[in-house]
């Protein structure tokens, strides 16, 4: 019976490949993109679970009393935690930014890297990297060990053993390659390549250094909650407890307290308790997905239904041979699992060559038989296309198998209003996705735009970011470079900030600055005295800095008009502010500048004071430089600065780039979301119009007596369009009536996420709808202009 | 072998009901071969569904083989229709998309015959029917004559006890008319029952008895010579 039904499946298929290709295309389109999108969940879902050590492996973080997370703590906390914890097994404290590009030297080679992180010795008891050369026992035992990857030992030395050779770090430093870990089998939020022991461990090693991110691992897996309260503990009872002067159980009770808190390592990257995570862009792009598969599904059924015309005398023809409704049922359902099945095969074809271009758009390494291929995802790919069978294929198999045997018999194949109301809600169904698509490639283009084109308070045109690795450069010594820079012709100004414009990875942390006997949240950036000029950054009230000591050194601020609001400061001069525990180092407001936004256009601009130094009490140092060009030759500016550079830092290299290309990366995530939104949106749209186009065909196929009739009765184009037109119109205006709201609560969502937006008007809509009509009734038309020439004496020979 | 009695049959839309048969009763006998006649419209093609169980009655009585199958739901009129009744149309009703052989070999997949006795069966109908040579090919690429021969192999293959023909050469020139007579004729003398409707005064020589309907009623039964 099986053999029969395949047999007939093919040849059926075969005798409309036209549709049949249709069909299985739009299929297959839907799969490729819902499959990708799966592929990507289960990558970032596979996020540190790379070894089930990591199952009992925490981030530490700290709320303070205001409520604000520090995801930096302190260096002594995990020797702290580790050695009061009956919990803890072991925990270790690393470097904050692993994204940060070490200049790093092998020999004469030297090259930047990022993926470096200094660690202590208790690194590799927390995290499980498998050591595959070298000391596996203690491979960060000796104050200047290092462990690199394997791909870094390649990288590196080639074919020798890297074992006991030397790499350098800023020119300055010499580590011993002590052991070759592997890379991890799966994606992990560390992300590293190389693990050393700072040569500044002993000096780093003090409460009031924040630089460090803190992690244990518990002996056994808990809850964790079981283990922040233990934690808490710990860190109160030993740090806290003598100011406060309450046991644990008060302090719990208290409304504002400090308290430390974990996230599972396997949470971090997805599910933190606080900060940004993937998961909401990746859950939109399901949502994308599942809808350009339904789009496909919904073809497919319709069509299916459409065309049972040419299935029914079979249909009649078996039932009186003896066939069951169930037999038809299951013969139809075989033929449609088929289509679905090559289109799931070729879907697999078009991922393998779809896959690289999604890796580099999205930094990730996917692959279908690799990274996330499990049981679990096989499970997933069986239950999606079970599912696409049933949504495909359900209905037109009982629908099929139903029809009236006696009646097919006499040539009386009409189905009468059987099955018009699910086909024609099926068609509004495609057309909403459609509408919805074309909405959300309007606002998000525009968004998009508007962020673009938007004065950003400042200019970044021909503005040079220069990184200097060396902290003296950046502080003590800057002048000096400084006037070294100006000496270079075609540059025009030179500045330094702690905190640089369109810097992916920010301090946006803030300060409890006083001001007339009350505290204010506001952001602390450390400049010189040139960075409102280099920026091109007005001045709303006062004055700029000068080369006054008061300036020069930490006792004059400028503040930008969002803090002057938030200070209540209408003008500059004579207010004085101070930083946290600083109360001896007053600091007057010298200027006040235009607000000016450095983080994109999803947060506010933070109120924010500017001063020059580090003399009061708060050191702050990091950034870069920025280096004003004026116009020109700006090649041989930069050439200028490049070989300067070599002085300045000799053996780091250099690493630049414009201040307007550092902007747009912040773009980069929503750039990307539009392209992802166009490329869906436009598939979808494609895939309802290309399923109209043979819907029309077949229902206006049918009509063909009709349409002959009608002309020999004086019907013209205009009547036989209005009479064969304006039922699909009606459903596709259904359909943009209904989108219109459903587009403008999502893009309205969306566009909550910026702190800065477009606002939604009604044109959008409108234009996203007259669109789709006209696309509609283009496709439409055609089928109605050929069925209008069509001869006929032809047509009613035949019949 | 069908026994109807006081047999009702109505159409319904939702403004008129048509009466279709009016307290009908038919005797067929067991290897008899009856004709039924009338103008267009009269019911005779209604009456040839609720025979071979393709439509139910609303009132009355139908014995098959002294079985009441009035009250039948759909899978047992189906049961009996495909192991009882074979059926012979006008316009052929032959699956484009299945070969000859497969086309005959239908019925017998439904009755579920295993693959090899199916070849048998289908290749000794083939021969019976002169169609063998072209066991290969499509409805479409045979003569009219040729695919009514297929239909009628089909009808046969299964070894039905009751043919049912609806103007069975209707879509035939009068020799390959005749031919399709001649092979119902013979299939009727090697003990099948038949029960044809046909315009045909001529087809209808070939039965054993003729029944005229007009009006969804039976006017006439005459006995052929």
């Amino acid at each position: 019976m099986v053999k029969n039904y395949l047999k007939l499946t093919f040849r059926s298929l075969w005798k409309i490949k036209g549709y049949s290709a249709i069909n299985i295309l739009g299929l297959t389109v839907g799969l490729t993109s819902f499959l990708m999108i799966l592929l990507y969940l289960n990558y970032e879902l596979n996020y540190d679970r790379w070894d089930a050590e990591l199952e009992k492996v925490y981030k530490v973080s700290l709320r303070d009393a205001e409520n604000d997370i520090s995801p930096n703590t302190q260096a002594p906390l995990a020797t702290l935690l580790r050695e009061n914890g009956s919990q803890i097994e072991s925990s270790t404290k690393i470097s904050t930014d692993a994204t940060f590009e070490v200049p790093l030297s092998v020999g004469e080679k030297t090259f930047s890297q990022s993926g470096t992180i200094s660690a202590d010795s208790l690194f590799f008891s927390v995290f499980p990297y498998k050591i595959v050369a070298g000391d596996a026992l203690n491979p960060l035992q000796k104050p200047n060990a290092m462990v690199i990857s394997e791909s870094m030992a390649n990288k590196l030395f080639g074919n020798e053993n890297p074992i006991g050779k030397t790499i350098k770090t800023f020119n300055s430093f010499d580590f011993e390659v002590t052991a070759i870990m592997e890379n991890p089998e799966g994606p992990t939020h560390l992300n590293i390549e190389i693990v050393y022991r700072s040569p500044f461990e002993k000096q780093n090693y003090h409460w009031g250094n924040w630089s460090f991110h803190t992690y244990v691992k518990t002996k056994t897996i808990l809850a964790g909650n079981d283990l922040e309260t233990a934690i808490d503990r710990i860190y109160y009872t030993e740090r806290l407890m003598k100011e406060t002067g309450k046991t644990y159980d008060q302090y719990i009770k208290s409304a504002n307290r400090t308290s430390l808190f974990v996230d599972a390592v396997h949470d971090i990257h997805n599910f933190p308790k606080h900060g940004t995570s993937n998961i909401g862009t990746i859950s939109i792009l399901l949502v994308l997905a599942i809808l350009l598969l339904f789009t496909g599904a919904i073809n497919f059924s319709n069509l299916s239904i459409a065309s049972s015309l040419r299935r029914a005398k079979e249909v009649g023809i078996k039932k009186v041979l003896g066939s069951s409704r169930a037999n038809l049922f299951w013969q139809f359902m075989v033929e449609i699992a088929l289509q679905c099945t090559i289109a799931l095969f070729l879907s697999f074809l078009l991922l393998s060559v779809a896959i690289p271009y999604f890796n580099q758009e999205f930094g990730v390494s996917l692959n279908l038989f690799g990274i996330g291929s499990s049981w679990s995802l096989i499970a997933q790919i069986a239950g999606c296309l079970v599912t696409v069978i049933l949504l495909s294929g359900l209905y037109p198999a009982v629908f099929l198998s139903r029809y009236n045997t006696t009646k097919v018999l006499k040539g009386d194949y009409s189905t009468g209003k059987q099955g018009l109301a699910l086909r024609n809600g099926l068609i509004v169904v495609q057309f909403v996705v459609a509408t919805f698509f074309i909405i959300s490639i309007v606002v998000v283009n525009r968004q998009l735009t508007y962020m673009q084109q938007s004065d950003k308070g400042f200019s970044s045109e021909q503005v040079l970011r220069v990184q200097a690795f060396i902290q003296k450069n950046r502080d003590e010594n800057f002048d000096q470079v400084k006037n070294e820079l100006l000496r270079i012709p075609g540059v025009q100004s030179v500045a330094k900030t702690t905190k640089v414009p369109g810097d992916v990875l920010s301090d946006t942390s803030t300060m409890n600055f006083k001001h007339a006997g009350a505290s204010y949240r506001l952001g602390s950036v450390k400049v010189s005295q040139d960075y409102f000029k280099t920026l091109n950054i007005d001045l709303v009230d006062g004055r700029p800095f000068n080369d006054s000591h008061a300036d020069q050194h930490t006792r004059s601020a400028i503040i930008n008009e969002a803090a002057a609001q938030k200070l209540g400061l209408k003008h500059a001069g004579g207010a004085y502010i101070s930083y946290p525990d600083c109360d001896s180092v007053p600091i007057e407001v010298v200027g006040i500048v235009k607000n000016f936004n450095v983080l994109g256009f999803e947060q506010e601009i933070q109120p924010t004071v500017f001063t020059i130094g580090n003399d009061a009490c708060v050191f702050q140092s990091g950034g870069a430089i920025l280096v004003k060009l004026s116009g020109g030759d700006t090649h041989k500016t930069v050439a200028g600065i490049e070989k300067l550079w070599k002085d300045i830092e000799p053996g780091l290299g250099i690493r630049h780039s414009f201040l307007d290309e550092n902007f747009q990366q912040l773009f980069a995530s929503h750039l990307r979301l539009k392209r992802i939104v166009t490329f869906f949106g436009f598939t979808a749209i494609a895939m309802a119009i290309i399923g109209l186009f043979a819907l029309t065909a077949f229902l206006i196929g049918r009509r063909t007596k009709e349409i002959s009739i009608r002309k020999i009765l004086g019907a013209d184009l205009s009547d036989l369009g209005m009479l064969l037109g304006k039922d699909f119109l009606r459903l596709v205006a259904l359909a943009v009536l209904i989108a219109i709201p459903l587009g403008w609560w999502a893009t309205n969502a969306w566009l909550q996420g910026f702190a800065y937006k477009i606002s939604l008007s009604v044109w959008q809509f409108v234009l996203s709808a007259a669109v789709l009509l006209i696309v509609a009734a283009c496709t439409i038309c055609i089928h109605i202009v050929k069925a209008s020439r069509s001869n006929i004496s032809d047509n009613l020979r035949n019949e | 072998m069908i026994k109807i009695s006081n047999l009702q049959k109505y159409y319904r839309t939702e403004e008129v009901e048509t009466v279709a048969l009016n307290n009908l009763n038919i005797h067929v006998k067991e290897g008899e071969f009856v004709a039924v006649m009338g103008p267009s419209g009269c019911g005779k093609s209604t009456l040839l569904n609720i025979i071979g169980l393709l439509d139910d009655l609303d009132e009355g009585s139908y014995l098959f083989n002294e079985i009441e199958v009035a009250k039948f739901k759909e899978r047992g009129r189906s049961d009996l229709r495909k192991h009882n009744i074979g059926f012979v149309f006008q316009s052929f009703n032959l699956i484009d998309e299945l070969t000859v052989f497969e086309n005959v070999e239908l019925p017998l997949v439904y009755t579920n015959v295993p693959a090899a006795e199916r070849k048998r069966r289908v290749e000794e109908v083939l021969e019976k029917v002169q169609i063998m040579h072209r066991r290969n090919h499509f409805p479409q690429q045979l003569s009219g004559g040729q695919q009514q021969r297929v239909a009628v192999a089909r009808a046969v293959v299964n070894n039905p006890k009751l043919i049912l023909a609806d103007e069975p050469t209707g879509n035939l020139d009068s020799n390959n008319g005749n031919e399709v007579m001649q092979l119902l004729t013979e299939l009727n003398e090697a003990g099948t029952t038949i029960v044809m409707v046909t315009h045909s005064e001529h087809d209808a020589k070939f039965s054993d008895r003729v029944i005229r309907m007009l009006d969804g009623q039976v006017i006439m039964e005459t006995a052929t010579l």
